[in-house]
């Protein structure tokens, strides 16, 4: 069996509103194993933002553990943080949110920046990352000049960067047409393919369908898990 | 690409704004900058003005600035009369390289007529410390003190009013305008080159032919009797050391029909003397003495108060300034929030944004900065042409000695951390996880 790379204990993110408390997540226990491909489903309000934003770093627990390569992160100050959201998280968005005064190349810089890579080398590197999401002829365009399917390549391409631990997507086909989601969930199969820990949060259950686990939400807690495909195996 | 470039990259953004901002920095500096500017070269060009002039005689109830302001600037109300016989005495002290009498009390076309003697051009330099001698344009001479009716024209006068080698003018009775025509008539023998001072705005006319106008009664000259009779009482003054009768030097020199002097401009064998000269001077009874290099100091701190007063509106403009550039970036962190919580996400640190928001404002200033030091330039190159106009002082238009940069570039660094500072402040606390999934 693969190693660990998330391990949840007893999660907790609890919201305040007007005295009265919201739990988001009430009690989260997961784990998953590096090269694994996890879907995260349930209704609205069933916390798979917030479990996404905490694995992420996004968000800190109210109480818990989270394990993150097996270093605990759940007490980390603000700088250490960031510098492990930069260096071994990579978010995809739903509405991509690429930097628009920045080039395809410049956007998918920016984690190397942030990471302390040498100017020469995260040109090189944004540039192999970009034309390997099929970019070649775009490295030199702003946002507004890519089509929706384009701006998710150049986003999956910037979560890669610094070569992350698990890339974590929520809802990374919800803006675009099915054939063009299609193509976005082809490229996250071969990253799949090639070892990388990805986990997507989606309402849709043909996205959820290719990954080998699905995780199912309910009131703040994993109510099951679905498998797939026994964990590991690629398709 | 680096945070700077990612800085830059945010400003380009938000391009009118920033032009704006920037703008409103770079009026502030200009305005410090020509202020100071016009200071450095208005002294620099009076002092010019000042060279030759080591010290001034007039009458005794002459004020020390009013006696400058009139050898020297050729301006301000007429200056209470000296007698002769000062002038005489002057020449024989041993201190002295030149004493020149000069006599004003009419105008050609608004330029003062200076009625004078050919060693003026000989005691006073142009601003680069040439004799004015030397300094006249080609086809012309200088006039000879027993010349007659000669003129020799100051370039500025000259080109104003079209006088040229050869021409006639007469002029008007009168220091303002509006007097009446004296009939004789005035040949111009000579025009000056531009010398750089007041000079260029005067037109000289022989000592002699001053007096020979109708209408230039003979003034009461100050401790000279009523009736003047030749005698010698005049030399109470205790100055005169004896020797040839002044009265037939005096016949020899300008001739029986000069009374009385408006200055007498002394050059001394070193400025050295100028204080104890002037002191000595002073004691006698029928004239003053001034030192202009001393009354253009004085006026300059006079001056200051002005010059401050402009400093403090350069200082405000430069606040407004600082004031919009820091509401700008604090609009502009308002709107970016996503965009900072989404750099957050990507492992950019606190401390990566705020310095940032920072870096935009000191870039901002920056380029204001340098908008500002060219205007301020450009606004006193435009202004000295102007300035040489009216007032006759040369402007020196070029770069100020390096330290002003240097306190503006330290002063606009500082004023742009302090601009940014708020803003970026606001910048740090961005919450990551509210702006990138805004609740929908
Ligand atoms: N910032 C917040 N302040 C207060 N309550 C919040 C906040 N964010 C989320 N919640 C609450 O936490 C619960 C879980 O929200 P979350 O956004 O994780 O659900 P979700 O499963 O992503 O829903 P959806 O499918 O609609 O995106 C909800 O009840 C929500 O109202
Ligand atoms: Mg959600």
């Amino acid at each position: 069996m693969a190693a660990p790379v998330v391990e949840l204990r007893d999660l907790w993110r609890t919201y305040v509103l007007g005295g009265h408390e919201v739990h988001a997540l009430a009690g989260v226990e997961l784990t998953i194993e590096e090269g694994a491909y996890v879907a995260i489903m349930g209704p609205s309000g069933s916390g798979k933002s917030t479990l996404l934003n905490v694995l992420g770093l996004l968000d800190r627990p109210t109480r818990g553990t989270y394990l993150l390569g097996g270093r605990d992160v759940s007490a980390l100050d603000d700088d250490d943080v960031s510098a492990e959201r930069g260096r071994r998280l990579g978010f995809v968005f739903q509405n991509y949110n690429l930097i628009p005064q920045l080039d395809v190349v410049e956007n998918v810089e920016v984690p190397m920046v942030y990471a302390g890579v040498g100017d020469h080398e995260a040109r090189e590197r944004a540039t192999a990352l970009a034309e390997r999401m099929g970019l070649g002829a775009r490295l030199g365009h702003r946002p507004t000049e890519l089509s929706g399917g384009q701006q998710q390549r150049v986003a999956i391409a910037r979560a890669l960067a610094n070569d992350p631990l698990v890339l974590l997507a929520d809802e990374p086909t919800g803006n675009l047409d099915t054939r063009t989601g299609q193509e976005i969930l082809g490229l996250l199969d071969e990253l799949h393919a090639h070892g990388k820990t990805l986990v997507v949060v989606t309402h849709d259950p043909g996205v959820a369908a290719r990954a080998d686990r699905i995780v199912r939400m309910r009131d703040g807690r994993v109510e099951r898990i679905d498998v797939n495909r026994p964990a590991g195996a690629t398709s | 690409m680096n945070v700077l470039s990612l800085a830059w990259k945010g400003l380009r953004q938000r391009r009118l704004a920033t032009a704006l901002t920037a703008f409103s920095t770079a009026l502030g500096v200009g305005l410090v900058v020509a202020v100071g500017a016009v200071r450095s070269g208005a002294r620099t060009a009076f002092d010019d003005a000042a060279r030759g002039y080591d010290v001034v005689l007039s009458g005794p109830k002459t004020t020390a600035l009013s006696a400058t302001m009139n050898a020297l600037f050729h301006v301000d109300k007429p200056v209470d009369t000296m007698p002769v016989e000062a002038w005489l005495d002057a020449r024989k002290d041993p201190r002295v390289l030149h004493a020149v009498p000069i006599a004003v009390g009419d105008v050609y076309r608004g330029f003062r007529v200076v009625g004078t003697r050919a060693d003026l051009f000989d005691a006073i330099p142009d601003a680069d410390g040439r004799p004015l001698r030397e300094r006249v344009a080609p086809g012309g001479r200088l006039f000879a003190d027993d010349g007659g009716f000669e003129a020799v024209v100051g370039a500025y006068a000259a080109a104003r009013t079209g006088l040229a080698v050869g021409a006639s003018f007469t002029v008007t009775h009168g220091l303002e305008d509006g007097g009446h025509a004296h009939d004789e008539q005035w040949k111009v023998v000579g025009v000056l080159e531009p010398t750089g001072t007041p000079n260029d705005r005067a037109v000289f006319i022989t000592l002699s032919s001053f007096f020979h106008v109708k209408g230039h009664d003979r003034p009461k000259a100050p401790g000279a009797p009523d009736d003047h009779d030749h005698d010698h009482d005049h030399d109470e003054g205790g100055m005169h050391e004896g020797g040839a009768a002044p009265d037939d030097e005096r016949a020899r020199l300008l001739g029986d029909e000069v009374w009385a002097l408006s200055t007498v401009v002394v050059r001394l064998k070193s400025p050295a003397f100028r204080f104890q000269f002037a002191g000595d001077w002073n004691r006698r009874r029928d004239c003053s003495a001034a030192v202009p290099s001393q009354e253009i100091r004085r006026l300059f701190e006079i001056v200051q108060g002005v010059d401050g007063l402009l400093r403090a509106v350069g200082a405000t403009v430069l606040l407004v300034a600082v004031l919009s550039v820091l509401a700008s970036l604090w609009n502009a962190v308002q709107g970016r929030r996503r965009e900072i919580a989404l750099l957050r996400a990507l492992g950019a640190r606190r401390a990566h944004v705020f310095a940032v928001v920072v870096l935009e404002a000191v870039l901002v200033c920056a380029l204001g900065g340098v908008a500002g030091v060219a205007f301020g330039h450009v606004g006193v190159a435009a202004a000295a042409p102007w300035l040489l106009a009216e007032v006759g002082i040369r402007i020196a238009t070029g770069f100020l000695p390096a330290a002003v940069y240097g306190g503006i570039a330290g002063g606009l660094l500082l004023l742009g951390l302090v601009a940014g500072a708020l803003p970026a402040w606001r910048a740090y606390r961005v919450p990551v996880a509210r702006h990138l999934h805004p609740v929908d």
